[in-house]
């Protein structure tokens, strides 16, 4: 009986004009997207190289250690995932002043995008009159008259509505592949399909959730032209409001120093509070000395002092002593002051990752946040990849400098006279900075929540709907 | 004619659900966003009263925008601070937060609440207009009667506008009086009237899409054939057209990646210190050097990057969408044309800097003057593409309402 | 008996769709006034075009029809000034009240100056309870809407009324109070013509009844002439034909 009702679900929706018009719509869409991401992505390639090169070339005429930091930084190169999905690797660049403003203005549509946006609303239009369009057409009436269990009615429909609804966009998203695929310079490994396999589940789960919450608006309105507003409505709030709002609402629950603040502090610590401090110290130190030798009170000019020391091997103990007083006072604030500095840095990152963590939490109400976490961390585009390759980036700056040290070393041992940290060396022998993916079982742990919770959704609009229709008066 | 049936749709939706649904979203997003996009510029304020340069400092800085508030378009990187030198021109203060579920999401504030919830409201007053009059047999009854179809159609169009347009302005101007009281938020004569023309535009926004959905609703015969239409209507108008248009435009334009010009700054600064550091040439000659390189790198790089942004310009009008937020972040101050005027203003800043340093290298810079910018005077952002924007958002409004008048005369209303 | 000018009149009225189907063959036909004429006839005879007809919903293939002397595809709107219409099963206008959807139709038709006892006064006469005048019309049965759709006929006063199947879905007591209001408007001198499945109520009310098959008019008779024939039978006969012929 189940599979009658679901064929016809099947059936009614194939038929359909929404149908015919969603497959168009994502068959345009889809491909066109990857398209033009995967020539985008290609360029990106070519111009990686491109730099490779001049870099290479620069370095073997300039490259010398004093500011070779400026030159040599770890960059993380365009993935083969960019073809589909953009996550934080746009090209939001605030910290150059030649920066390109347009992706803040027109942000990038990507596959996760298509699917996020277009694809739930979608899910809506095809479940907003499923329960209450049947009761307009008298047929859920007949159906139950036929002797029908509610509970069987409810769950075909969500099965054959989410089938349905799945084949438009798995279509889609095998010509936005073959697409890609087509395209020779894009070298998509077995990792890389895990992923996207993933992601593609990650979509499943998405897509029957909105329908069964499409259904559940369905089953508690009795006409269709106030359960479409309802959807939209609902729609409206969790997938463009609420994520918009969440970082705002964290930032008001849980505020931080802003960074200009912070660096502020930062600068107020290390110079004047030091100086004051350095000073503090100084004098402390010094009246000890000059208890102990009175001749450091004399005010002498420094070539007088000179000759005092050259001719008075007290006096040169003194001033010595007083040298590394007055050094040993300074470090002494710099190490305060600095210990003070990391201290307040430590606090403000500690409060950030706070403020990020609600933010993310209050962004996981809207499905579509959950989702988007999900697939950019799947494919390496996300947060969990920006604190992913801060980790080897840093593993490589430490490498680097090491290695640096020691040719320096190297270098002064057989030429002491040069001033290596500013004659250009070759340095073809240097660690690379290699990118690789975090290996992809690494991801799937960090999204397994993000799955579940998409699974827990599905699960409660689908028990809502369930009981919702097994009340609903059909009269 | 025409008022006796503006009037019934005024009182039609005054006496409907989806009224309700509609003007309850609609206030409490207007609220929400201008109450977080208030916070949000005070807070960018009370960063930049501590980044605002000492008299002597080559820091050039543009305080944030009060009209970000409803525009927040490029505000946060025009009110970044810029260290500017002979090496060329360094962010010194960034990006406000670190906090990265920022980056995912767009921004919540009044241009984005218009763009996408107005937009969507005023389809869902339209869609239905014809096609449930047909359905319901009501639309016979009313052409029973003296009434051509061209009032009928006027009628409802009006009817309509109203009910939205009014609910519409009292909310913002209630949400506007209440930040009016902040005394931290501050508006100058200039930027009021920025702000009203900023509200006409949304009026003009609103119109269009009502003309759309009346267009759509009589192209179909039934309800749910609209409503399908102009949900995808609406998703590809908003949310696919104007960023695919962007993207577009990069194929065809070549324009250097920030990294790219970035590094290759970086390389000339440091050859330029290498040479000087073997004893090549003297300090000012390298400092002219650097800063001629440096002057062809942007040069070139505005070149390209000019006409990446007019191709996507007219690439992305083909959605009237992109138009309306070019013409409203320009008005507000906000927008690409701003920014590259600001960054212009920037880069004439450190030439004079560079020029002064090399003419009297030991005057010192405290009396170098501050860096000022003053936004471009309105009535060249209306010449220099706003009011052609504008104007083709209400050309297209207009199109789409004499469209759906030559459609609705062959309705066939049995 | 009215002896005047017709105020509906069919002239050679043809139509023919654009998939072909003939749906109307050289009508002709009037209705003078203070006459009731029933145009009666199968699914798919051609009645509902020729209101269509008259009210300019679509345009003829070939022929006119003339609304008081003027031809309504020429000056649609001067014509429409003249004729009322009763649809069939109309939901009007869910969310207002019935005197609310009288108030809109009336200023349509012209009337602009009314006040709510004039209202009133026609929906009483229409025997639609009190009670309903400021009740949402979503909640009203198929019998109150129809009244109300009469109701909305008569506020217009115009000297034709048009009226699509408006018996369909009454109740006996219903359809009885509709033929008195008809017996009614007749009398004022009204030009009624309605198109009907319902032969008792046709025999009752109409001053001529005319049989429409497949387009054409094939059968028109008197009340008088209907005295002595049996107009079920007539009808009957009719149909059966019709299906043979198909």
């Amino acid at each position: 009986m189940i599979r009658t009702i679901v064929r016809k679900e099947i059936l009614g929706n194939i038929l359909s004009f929404r149908f015919v018009v969603t497959l168009a719509l994502l068959l345009v869409v889809v491909p066109v997207t990857t398209f033009v991401l995967t020539n985008d992505y290609l360029k990106k390639v070519g111009d990686a190289s491109l730099r490779q090169a001049e870099t290479e070339t620069y370095l073997r005429s300039y490259g010398h250690f004093n500011r070779i930091g400026n030159i040599l930084k770890a960059a993380e190169p365009p993935i083969p995932f960019n073809t589909l999905v953009r996550g934080l690797s746009a090209d939001v660049n605030m910290a150059e002043f030649d920066d390109d403003p347009l992706p803040v203005m027109f942000p990038l549509v990507d596959l996760v995008f298509v699917v996020a946006v277009l694809i739930s609303l979608v899910a809506l239009i095809f479940a907003y009159d499923a329960v209450s369009g049947e009761k307009e057409d008298g047929t859920l009436k007949l159906m139950l008259a036929n002797g029908l269990a509610r509970p069987k009615v409810v769950l075909a429909k969500v099965a054959g509505g989410g089938l349905t609804l799945l084949v438009p966009f798995l279509m889609s998203l095998i010509v936005g592949l073959l697409v890609i695929l087509v395209h020779p310079g894009v070298d998509w490994k077995a990792a890389d399909w895990g992923a996207l396999g993933l992601i593609t589940l990650g979509t499943v789960l998405y897509v029957m959730l909105f329908y069964a919450l499409g259904v559940l608006i369905s089953a508690r309105h009795h006409a269709s032209s106030a359960s479409i507003m309802t959807s939209l409505f609902v729609w409206v709030l969790l997938v463009l409001v609420v994520p918009s709002l969440s970082p705002y609402i964290a930032s008001f629950l849980s505020p931080t120093p802003s960074r200009i603040q912070v660096e502020r502090e930062a600068e107020r610590l290390g110079d004047t509070e030091r100086d004051d401090l350095g000073r503090k110290l100084e004098a402390e130190r010094m009246r000890e000395l000059v208890a102990k030798y009175p001749v450091l009170n004399e005010r002498l000019s420094e070539a007088d002092q000179k000759r005092l020391m050259e001719r008075d091997p007290a006096a040169r103990e003194a001033f010595e002593a007083a040298t590394k007083a007055k050094q040993g006072a300074w470090d002494e604030a710099n190490r305060v002051q600095g210990d003070k500095i990391d201290a307040v840095r430590k606090a403000a990152d500690q409060k950030v990752k706070a403020q990020t963590e609600l933010a993310r939490m209050i962004s996981m109400v809207s499905p579509l946040a959950v989702f988007t976490y999900l697939a950019t961390d799947l494919s390496s585009t996300g947060m969990r990849n920006e604190a992913y390759f801060g980790r080897i980036a840093g593993v490589w700056d430490r490498a680097f400098w090491d290695y640096a040290r020691k040719k320096i070393a190297d270098l002064q041992a057989r030429d002491p006279a040069t001033d290596w940290w500013n004659t250009p060396v070759d340095m073809s022998d240097r660690p690379r900075f290699v990118y690789t993916e975090e290996a992809l079982g690494g991801r799937v742990e960090a999204t397994m929540p993000g799955f579940l919770l998409l699974l827990g959704y599905g699960l409660v609009f689908f028990a809502l709907a369930y009981v919702s229709f097994l009340k609903y008066d059909v009269r | 004619m025409t008022g006796t049936i503006a009037r019934k749709e005024i009182l039609a939706n005054l006496l409907s659900y989806k009224f309700y649904v509609v003007i309850l979203l609609a206030a409490f997003l207007v609220a929400t966003s201008f109450f977080i996009m208030t916070r949000d510029y005070k807070e960018r304020l009370a960063d930049y009263s501590l980044i605002r340069p000492k008299p002597g400092e080559p820091i050039a800085v543009n305080p944030p925008n009060p009209l970000s508030i409803f525009a927040k378009g490029l505000d946060e990187a025009m009110a970044r601070s810029f260290e500017v030198g002979p090496t060329g021109i360094t962010v010194r203060a960034g990006q406000k937060s670190g906090n990265t579920v920022f980056a995912f999401f767009p921004t919540p504030d009044f241009l984005y609440i218009v763009r996408v919830v107005l937009s969507l409201v005023a389809l869902l007053f339209g869609f239905d207009q014809v096609s449930r009059e047909k359905e319901g047999g009501t639309l016979r009854l009313i052409l029973a009667n003296p009434a051509s179809r061209g009032t009928v159609l006027l009628g409802k169009w009006l009817g309509n506008f109203v009910s939205l347009a009014v609910p519409f302005l009292l909310v913002t101007a209630l949400g506007i009086a209440v930040l009016g009281l902040d005394p931290a938020v501050r508006f100058s004569a200039d930027q009021v009237l920025r702000l009203a023309l900023i509200l006409v535009l949304t009026l003009i926004y609103i119109a269009f899409f009502l003309s759309l959905g009346i267009l759509v609703s009589a192209l179909t015969r039934r309800v749910s054939s609209s409503l399908v239409i102009l949900l995808f209507v609406w998703a590809l108008l908003v949310f696919v057209l104007p960023n695919l248009g962007t993207l577009v435009a990069r194929q065809m334009v070549d324009v250097p990646s920030v990294r790219a010009l970035s590094e290759k700054r970086q390389q000339v600064w440091t050859r330029e210190v290498l040479l000087r550091i073997r004893g090549v040439g003297d300090w000012a000659s390298h400092v002219k050097t650097i800063s001629a390189e440096n002057d062809a790198l942007e040069a070139d790089y505005r070149v390209k990057f000019d006409r990446l942004v007019a191709l996507s310009k007219n690439i992305n009008r083909v959605s009237p969408v992109a138009s309306f937020i070019y013409a409203a972040t320009e008005i507000a101050g906000t927008g690409i044309g701003e920014e590259g005027a600001l960054k212009k203003e920037v880069v004439r800043y450190k030439n004079g800097l560079i020029d002064r340093t090399l003419a009297s290298p030991d005057a010192g810079i405290s009396d170098y003057p501050a860096f000022r910018y003053s936004c471009r005077p309105l009535d060249r952002v209306l010449a220099g593409g706003a009011l052609f924007d504008a104007a083709w958002l209400a050309v297209c409004g207009i199109l789409f309402f004499a469209l759906s008048y030559f459609v609705f005369v062959r309705y066939d209303v049995r | 008996m009215a002896t005047s000018q017709p105020i509906l009149k069919a002239d050679d009225l043809s139509m023919r769709y654009e998939d072909g189907v003939l749906a109307l063959d050289h009508l002709n036909l009037d209705v003078r006034p203070g006459e009731v004429y029933c145009l009666l006839g199968a699914n798919g005879a051609g009645k509902t075009t020729t209101i269509n007809l008259f009210l300019n919903f679509i345009p003829p293939t070939t022929g006119t029809c003339f609304i008081n002397g003027i031809d309504v595809t020429k000056d649609p709107l001067e014509a429409k000034k003249y004729v009322a219409f009763v649809s069939e099963n109309v939901m009007l206008y869910g969310n207002f009240t019935a005197r609310q959807n009288l108030d809109f139709f009336a200023k349509l038709g012209g009337k602009t100056a009314l006040a709510k006892n004039d209202y009133y006064q026609v929906m009483r006469r229409v025997s639609l309870q009190e009670k309903a005048f400021d009740q949402r019309v979503k909640n009203f049965s198929k019998g109150m809407r129809q009244k109300l759709g009469i109701s909305i006929a008569i506020i217009k006063d115009a000297p034709a009324i048009l009226l699509d199947e408006p018996t369909s879905g009454l109740d006996p007591k219903a359809a009885t109070e509709f033929l008195e209001i008809m017996a009614e408007l007749k009398n004022e001198g009204k030009a009624i013509l309605m198109s009907t499945h319902d032969i008792f109520r046709a025999k009752e009310i109409g001053d001529r009844v005319g049989i429409m098959r497949e387009g054409r008019l094939v059968m028109e008779r008197t009340r008088e002439e209907l005295q002595h024939e049996d107009l079920n039978k007539i009808y009957i006969d009719y149909m059966k034909s019709a299906e043979q012929a198909t």
